[in-house]
């Protein structure tokens, strides 16, 4: 057949793009008949047989690496033992639990002492077991008791009594090893304790805020715990889980990913006295809030010091501008964090800011906990103009604010240090002292004056006032529901917002973000309940539905958070909300609830507040303390604290305010969501 | 979208998406190159070998010699939702293929060369104690993989594993290569249900992620090109919750594959015998053994009970027994069992195999 | 990039390790360096080490950590040239829209705007900002990769470089010429790398290399089925062959599409590929395939089956002209055959709509469906950067505001409807001008009439005469006047030697009003001449109803041919233009691959009176 498509497609190219589809599905039936034909296949056929061989140099290369990974593990073997965590309540994991590997799976430890001091992972120590055994390479099993651990490395030091003296590793005070070498993950395996080896290359050093190095071998849990060596057989490290904070739901989730973390030697070797004398080791804390909303930008100002932290403690004041953390040159906050990250509580560094033109250089003591956040309001809506003014733009009817600020007010200073930006404005008042008045100092009709404000908790009721009425645009039909999509995903995906237009940009547009429950499936027609509640109120709601029809998962955290983003590229809206049904007085939790909170806790980056069912089930994520530079906020529909969820308790002691909603609907949630710009 | 590639490999087995140029570089074309002047292609090969502009000595050239030993097995599993395929590897020039007994040979399965062309393969033999089956094809002169006599294996050895996991290559397509080693050899952990393989006994274990989808049956080769295990089924450590990934040692399954190319064991399921009346064939009364409840869509045939002085127990068949094979035939689930047995003649003796905590049992139960 | 340590060498003897701990202070450890340990990689693995690290040293520089502000994800890139021009993944940009922030192991951050988007192939182009002497990767032939060559991947898989040290993964490769069916959306990846080197979530967009640290591909998508978003030893890369195609095209600031052949194909039993089903309207039907024909050769590549076909359209973009080799009853033709786009106009746009960086907002006039149908840019003096005299370009500086993108990278950013960013189709038409004006110089008044007159191969008289109003040609006994645009589609349409004039008229009007004015004009990328490369600089222009195309060399800028297409399924006119220096010496008509007219010129007079 020899038939022109022009005539029955209205676009040619268009015909055959179908064509050349359904082809891509039809070939194989073509080669299926195309199936048995011979040819002169046979004969070179053979010939392949025959260039079989390896080529020498492969070969000589591969075998000669075999003896040079054996070597270099062989040299720490004899240190290398197996730990048998035994009699934990929970064994074999279930599937939607937080980690894939079993408490009480087999790992690994390292004799770091002959007296029988052994490092392991601190997995060993996960949930409570009738008993620890170490197992000696030749099978003798000891009892140890746990000497402390090191939460902030994930390790365990264990100590048992051996007979006689134990061959131990010794540990390196420096490492010098470049990316791209061949490492070697040692471990011993199953009933014979057989040797175990996984080899890589180092991917990169001080990974995870500097204190891990990377490594793309496969690491399985039977190595956790177990030294990683170079070709030389030097010690550089000890293999532990981990994953990058949002990363995963469990530490171990990463096993054979090729991205494995191990402790450098030398900074176990650093800690080694501290533990051995049964001191737990924590990550230091310090409670400095930036005042940059990208940590990748540059510009390491405070925005604000955390109430009774130790920056508090040691003087740091809000403006500051940190020069150098522990003699480290920084100008870009995520050199902060990364500098900060491999000091542990109780260490003290120095750390120079620059005040008022001078540099002082301040020596802080770092904890290991900060008072959890108590985020307060005032309730004031703020503009920044592009000299970085802030100028009232409206007040919450009965808020602290009410009638102490006035429309049009600029702000000049707060306490005693200027606020030159939203963030800094909302972050000072996120941690502000509840029940502290502060002085504001204002320029008010050219007149400069201060008012002192009492802030007030964010946590209780939820507000009934609101901000002045958004106004409609000149058409006042209901916005239309638009689709939203990223191109690697199958989430459907749309959201109801106002034509784009240069008056938007300054009316302050909410965004509530709505998870749909699995079930539905369309949420272009979720909408259609939102769209005349979201046009009147003024908020931006996207809906999004999970990609499969029985779950939310994890791997959908990312999708959520890219749409956010990818549609606040479109309209300019104000902090995002994030939202289920469930938060809804009278709909059901769904598993759309649980995902809110799992996203809240992962990678809440883009939200500022979340709401979700008070039946909702609680996620299989870590929970993290709330930070004062991305404050969190939960709304549920409760009258009562107590009418919450069990697991609500911890989220409010890890700094989470909690708004009570009562009977939420739509418009009430919609409100709430526009206030989050409210400070 | 891998899954709905299965299907689409299911619904017409030995189905190509795509095939790609890769095929024309190799062999083929540079083989013929190889006719004319071989002495020369040796010398370049090992210049390339020796080559100081690698980082590393590539390992193409082996991986192409293996790739061409590789096949993809099509068969059943896509109406399960399973993967409806795995790999094998040619044992012998006249076309016997070494794979892993699956589910995807409760079909008469389809192989695909190296070269894309496609045979209707002959299951000629199984050892479920090795979960290992070997497939024919009507073929000869095919390059194939020299079975070892002994296994020269230790940790540390750097490997290849050559395989069709996900199924990524179809028709004319290479099979995918991964590079690693020997991570360790040890004994499968036998504590009972810790693994479920019926295979009890040394593996290989890997530091590459070899065993996926589709992967199993596929060959692991060591750096001198010799063939030192094949890829094990997907495995999960039930007590650790970890995957694993291992290989089956080529020594533990030489004896077997040669004793079925030679035809001294032979489990070829019988030519489908006609269904006898119900008073004249087997039951499961007849046999005087109770299964457990069969309540899912395929219930595995768990022994529950044992009536005593029963066929059954004469033969020593015990409570949790699982029956695998009915006359040599695969028990995929009691439904299969009792189908079997209606054409069983009640006087007739049956043979079974079962599997007793990790150990395969013969069984004969005579009426 | 190394933990900068020295080392001291440790003893590995348990007893003497106990001795040691038991009896010396530690400072004193350092002593038993002294003493050979016995563990000394061979020196073959040894040579190996130096050479990956080496490798891994020179490509590290060129590769990028993509952040998303505003925390949407993130993902890699790598740089391709020093002014910063670095490919990604078109799902990696996405959630970013036009502006983002990359990272580079000299552990500074730059801005970086999006340039251009292949939303089928899943490439983009993105542009940092702020030196023009980036590292760039030096780009590897991909089609000599085979599987079991060894490879490397960095890029930022999780985010974890927050101290903006990629991570490095090494490997080998699994399969080479691998095919990808697109993932529910567009993204198809044909002809594309797979590897074990690890890749995971993050290093989408970012390089992979050999093992000389030459630029292979870019990392695209994994087979992350089994356990999640966590690598299970399969991961895809883009071929940089692919890439190499593409350049051009996204460097135009536009949503590129990909080609097809306007037939279809199927694997013949007994070998070879023949076609299955043709479109008359094709160029390949022009150039005589028929339903039957085996296909032999695309693009100087043999295919023997119908998914080679497929894995080699899936790396072309559309409208390129590329040889093809096929039988049709018993002759071997080889002929430059114009590809079809995948989409319909517009369709791509409407699909991927919802994935594309916004429009924007609301312009004056109805918004229109076509970019075509927009009103023509503006010239812009050479460095000046384009300024809000356009409609909508006020609100749309706000919104960027709102959007807090840094001034620098703002007046980078212009969103028009079928583009990615104008502004960089903005700085190729004003190349393109420039580059048709060197001959002449800029004294417009000589673009008012152009008067041709030479002898043609046959040794005829000929002369041509072209201005706003009449057009006319005369050779020999054929005579040709014309006063408006239609009679000169009709020419083109009819195939006849007077399609000259349009070529030379397009040529004229182009120099004398530009392309703001000439009618609306874009610059297209680069494509074969006639099947062959170097690629050619197109530009393509409206000029009444018919489509005028410019084809430059891309060092010298020299006009080589202008195609004006009169209907979709006509073969167009082409002018082929040779030079003596600044001087114009001959010129050639072509429909298909006759040429109809030869004309050497003798003399050219240029300007007179406009009307």
């Amino acid at each position: 057949m020899n038939a022109s498509l022009s005539d029955q497609q209205p676009s040619p190219s268009h015909a055959v793009y179908r064509i050349a589809r359904f082809v891509g599905h039809a070939w194989p039936q073509v080669l299926g008949i195309a199936g048995c034909f011979v040819g002169v296949l046979l004969f070179q056929q053979r010939c392949d047989a025959q260039t079989a061989a390896p080529t020498k140099g492969s070969m000589e290369y591969r075998t000669a690496l075999a003896k040079s990974v054996r070597r270099a593990a062989n040299s720490v073997l004899e240190s290398v033992v197996t730990i048998e965590v035994i009699g934990v309540a929970e064994t074999a994991p279930t599937r939607g639990q937080a980690s894939e590997v079993a408490s009480d799976a087999a790992t690994c430890g390292v004799i770091i002492d002959p007296k029988g001091y052994v490092i392991a992972s601190e997995i060993v120590l996960r949930k409570p077991a009738a008993t620890i055994l170490v197992v000696l390479p030749d099978g003798t099993r000891l009892t140890a008791e746990t000497m402390a651990r090191d939460t902030h490395r994930g390790l365990a030091l264990l100590r048992v009594k051996p007979e006689q003296p134990l061959p131990a590793v010794s540990l390196p005070e420096e490492i010098d090893v470049p990316v791209g070498s061949t490492v070697v993950a040692v471990a011993r395996y199953g009933s014979e304790a057989s040797p175990l080896v996984s080899s890589g290359i180092l991917s990169a050093t001080e990974r995870l805020e500097g204190t891990m190095l990377q490594c793309d071998a496969r690491v399985s849990p039977a190595f956790y715990g177990g030294p990683l060596v170079d070709l030389y057989g030097r010690v550089i490290g000890i293999s532990v889980p981990a994953v990058a904070e949002g990363g995963a739901a469990d530490a171990t989730s990463w096993y054979d990913s090729g991205i494995a973390f191990a402790v450098p030697s030398p900074v176990l070797k650093k800690k080694l006295p501290r533990l051995m004398q049964g001191e737990t080791i924590q990550k230091g804390l310090i409670g400095i809030v930036p005042v940059t909303k990208d940590p990748y930008a540059e510009g390491t100002e405070l925005a604000a010091v955390r109430v009774r932290s130790p920056a508090e403690r040691a003087g740091m004041k809000a403006g500051d501008v940190i020069k150098t953390i522990a003699g480290r040159e920084v100008w870009r906050f995520q050199q902060i964090r990364q500098a900060l990250g491999q000091f542990d509580a109780d260490e003290s560094i120095s750390i120079a800011v620059e005040r008022d033109g001078q540099t002082l250089d301040i020596d802080v003591t770092l904890a290991d906990t900060i008072p959890p956040l108590d985020p307060q309001r005032v309730g004031v809506w703020v503009r920044e103009s592009e000299g970085g003014e802030l100028t009232v733009e409206g007040v919450l009817p009965g808020s602290p604010a009410a009638d102490k600020l006035k429309v049009g007010d600029s702000i000049q200073q707060v306490d005693d240090s200027a606020v030159e930006s939203i963030e800094t404005l909302s972050r000072r008042l996120v941690t502000a002292e509840p029940g502290k008045a502060m002085v504001w100092s204002l320029l008010r009709d050219d007149e400069t004056l201060e008012v002192q404000i009492t802030p007030q908790s964010i946590a209780g009721p939820l507000p009934t006032e609101t901000l002045g009425d958004w106004q409609l645009q000149e058409s006042d039909n209901d916005w239309d529901a638009l689709e939203l999509r990223l191109p690697d995903v199958s989430n459907q995906a749309a959201y109801v917002a106002p034509e784009p237009d240069e008056s938007l940009a300054d009316q302050g547009l909410g965004l509530l973000v709505l998870l749909l429950p699995p079930k539905t499936r369309d949420a272009k027609s979720a909408l259609d309940p939102w769209r005349n509640v979201a046009t009147e109120a003024g908020v931006v709601v996207l809906a999004i539905c999970s990609e499969e029809e029985k779950q939310w998962q994890n791997k959908e955290i990312d999708v959520v958070s890219r749409m956010t983003t990818m549609l606040s590229q479109r309209v300019p809206v104000g902090p995002a909300a994030l939202a289920s049904e469930g938060a809804l007085g009278l709909s059901d939790a769904s598993a759309a609830d649980t995902m809110v909170v799992a996203i809240a806790l992962s990678d809440r980056k883009p939200f500022k507040g979340i709401a979700f069912s008070a039946s909702a089930k609680p996620p299989a994520v870590r929970l993290r303390e709330n930070e004062p530079d991305n404050a969190l906020r939960l709304l549920l529909p409760i009258e009562s604290f107590d009418e919450g969820p069990t697991w609500l308790t911890p989220l409010k002691t890890s700094g989470y305010p909690v708004v009570l909603g009562g009977l939420l609907d739509e418009q009430a949630l919609l409100r709430w969501a526009r206030l989050l710009q409210v400070h | 979208m891998i899954r709905q590639l299965l299907d689409l490999y299911w619904i017409r087995p030995a189905l190509a998406p795509v095939s790609c140029r890769q095929t024309r570089l190799t062999p083929r074309g540079s083989n013929l190159k190889l006719n004319v002047c071989k002495p020369l292609a040796c010398v370049l090969t090992l210049l390339t070998g020796i080559s100081f502009s690698h980082a590393q000595p590539p390992v193409d050239s082996d991986s192409r010699a293996i790739q061409t030993k590789v096949v993809k097995i099509y068969g059943a599993g896509g109406m399960k939702q399973l993967e409806a395929y795995q790999s094998g590897f040619l044992v012998s020039p006249e076309g016997h293929v070494a794979t892993v007994w699956s589910y995807v040979l409760d079909v008469e399965p389809i192989v695909v060369l190296d070269d894309g062309r496609r045979f209707e393969a002959k299951i000629i033999g199984i050892q479920p104690a090795l979960e290992l089956a070997v497939l024919k094809i009507d073929a000869s002169d095919l390059p194939y993989l020299e079975v070892p006599k002994n296994l020269t294996a230790s940790w540390g050895d750097p490997v290849l594993a050559v395989s069709n996991l996900f199924g990524i290559a179809a028709g004319d397509e290479p099979a995918s290569v991964m590079q690693g080693m020997i991570a360790g050899i040890s004994n499968l952990d036998a504590r009972r249900g810790t693994f479920k393989t019926a295979y009890n006994g040394r593996v290989l274990l890997l530091d590459l992620i070899a065993n996926n989808p589709g992967a199993a049956g596929g060959a692991v080769v060591d750096a001198t090109g010799q063939l030192v295990g094949m890829l094990g089924k997907e495995l999960r450590d039930s007590g650790t919750g970890v995957w694993l990934n291992y290989a089956l040692p080529i020594d533990a399954l030489r004896v077997a594959i040669g004793d079925v190319i030679a035809g001294r064991t032979t489990t070829v399921p019988k030519e489908s015998n006609p269904i006898l009346k119900r008073d004249q064939s087997h039951n499961l009364t007849t046999l005087g053994m109770v299964l457990v409840p069969n309540v899912l869509e395929s219930t595995p045939a768990f022994v529950d009970a044992v009536m005593k002085d029963s066929p059954a127990s004469k033969a020593g068949l015990q409570e949790d027994d699982l029956i695998l094979l009915l006359d040599g035939q695969r028990i995929a689930d009691q439904q299969v069992l009792t189908d079997l047995l209606r054409r069983v003649d009640r006087r007739d003796a049956i043979s079974i195999t079962v599997q007793r905590g990790s150990e395969i049992l013969p069984l004969r139960l005579r009426p | 990039m190394t933990a900068k340590y020295w080392f001291p060498i440790a003893a590995r003897r348990s007893l003497l390790a106990l001795w040691l701990l038991a009896v010396l202070p530690s400072g004193l450890v350092s002593v038993s360096a002294a003493e050979p340990t016995g563990v000394e990689p061979d020196p073959i693995v040894q040579a190996a080490e130096t050479r990956r690290i080496e490798a891994i040293n020179r490509a590290m520089p060129s590769a990028v950590s993509v952040f998303i502000p505003g925390g949407g994800g993130g993902g890699s890139g790598v740089l391709i040239s020093p002014e910063g021009y670095a490919l990604t993944n078109f799902h990696v940009t996405s959630p970013a829209g036009t502006f983002m922030r990359c990272g580079l192991s000299d552990g500074r951050v730059y801005d970086a705007v999006l340039v251009g988007l292949d939303p089928v192939g899943d490439l983009a182009m993105i542009k940092l900002l702020g030196r023009d002497d980036f590292p760039y990767a030096e780009l590897a032939d991909s089609r000599k990769a085979r599987a079991g060559d060894w490879c490397m991947v960095i890029g930022n898989p999780f985010l974890l470089a927050t101290n903006l040290q990629p991570t490095v993964t090494w490997g080998i490769l699994s399969g080479v010429g691998r095919y990808q069916y697109p993932a529910g959306t567009l993204l198809e990846y044909a002809d594309c790398l797979q590897t074990d080197a690890s890749v995971n979530p993050g290093n989408s967009g970012g390089p992979i290399y050999n093992d000389e640290g030459k630029l292979l591909g870019v990392v695209g998508r994994c087979s992350f089925e089994k356990r999640g978003r966590v690598n299970v030893g399969v991961g895809y890369a883009i071929s940089i062959n692919q890439a190499k195609n593409f350049l051009g095209y996204l460097r135009s600031g536009r949503v590129v599409d990909h080609a097809t052949l306007g037939a279809t194909v199927s694997t013949d039993p007994d070998g070879g590929v023949v076609v299955s089903n043709i479109l008359e309207s094709s160029d390949a039907y022009r150039r005589g395939m028929r339903y039957n024909s085996e296909i032999l050769e695309i693009d100087g590549r043999p295919v023997s089956t119908a998914n080679e076909v497929q894995n080699i359209m899936g790396t072309l973009p559309a409208d390129w002209r590329v040889n093809v080799a096929f039988r049709e009853d018993g002759k071997t033709v080889r002929a430059p055959v114009r590809l079809m786009s995948v989409h319909r106009q517009d369709e791509l746009i409407e699909k991927m709509g919802s994935a594309l960086p916004p429009p924007p907002p609301v312009p004056d006039e109805p918004p229109k469906d076509d970019p075509k149908d927009d009103k023509a840019p503006a010239d812009i003096p050479e460095g000046k950067a384009p300024n809000g005299d356009l409609p909508g370009q006020e609100t749309a500086a706000k919104s960027k505001k709102k959007r807090s993108i840094p001034e620098a990278a703002s007046k980078l950013i212009e969103e028009r409807r079928g583009f990615a960013n104008y502004h960089f189709n903005r700085l190729e038409q004003q190349r393109f001008l420039t580059q048709l004006l060197k001959p002449f110089g800029d004294e417009k008044s000589q673009f008012n009439r152009w008067q041709l007159s030479g002898k043609t191969a046959t040794g005829e008289d000929c002369t041509l005469l072209v201005r706003d109003d009449e057009f006319a040609m005369e050779v020999g006994q054929f005579v040709f006047e014309a006063t408006n645009k239609n009679e000169l589609f009709e020419a083109i349409d009819r195939n006849l030697i007077a399609g000259v004039l349009p070529a030379l008229d397009a040529w004229r009007t182009m120099l004398r009003v530009g392309p703001k004015s000439f009618g609306e004009t874009y610059y297209k990328g680069t494509i074969p001449l006639a099947g062959e490369r170097p690629l050619r600089d197109c530009t393509v222009g409206i000029y009444g109803e018919m489509e005028v195309r410019w084809l430059m060399h891309p060092e010298t800028g020299v006009l080589e041919c202008i195609e004006v297409m009169a209907d979709s399924d006509t073969d167009p006119a082409e002018l082929w233009v040779t030079w003596n220096g600044d001087q114009v010496s001959s010129l050639e008509l072509r429909y298909g691959t006759e040429p109809v007219l030869q004309l050497s010129v003798q003399q050219w007079n240029r300007g007179g009176a406009a009307e």
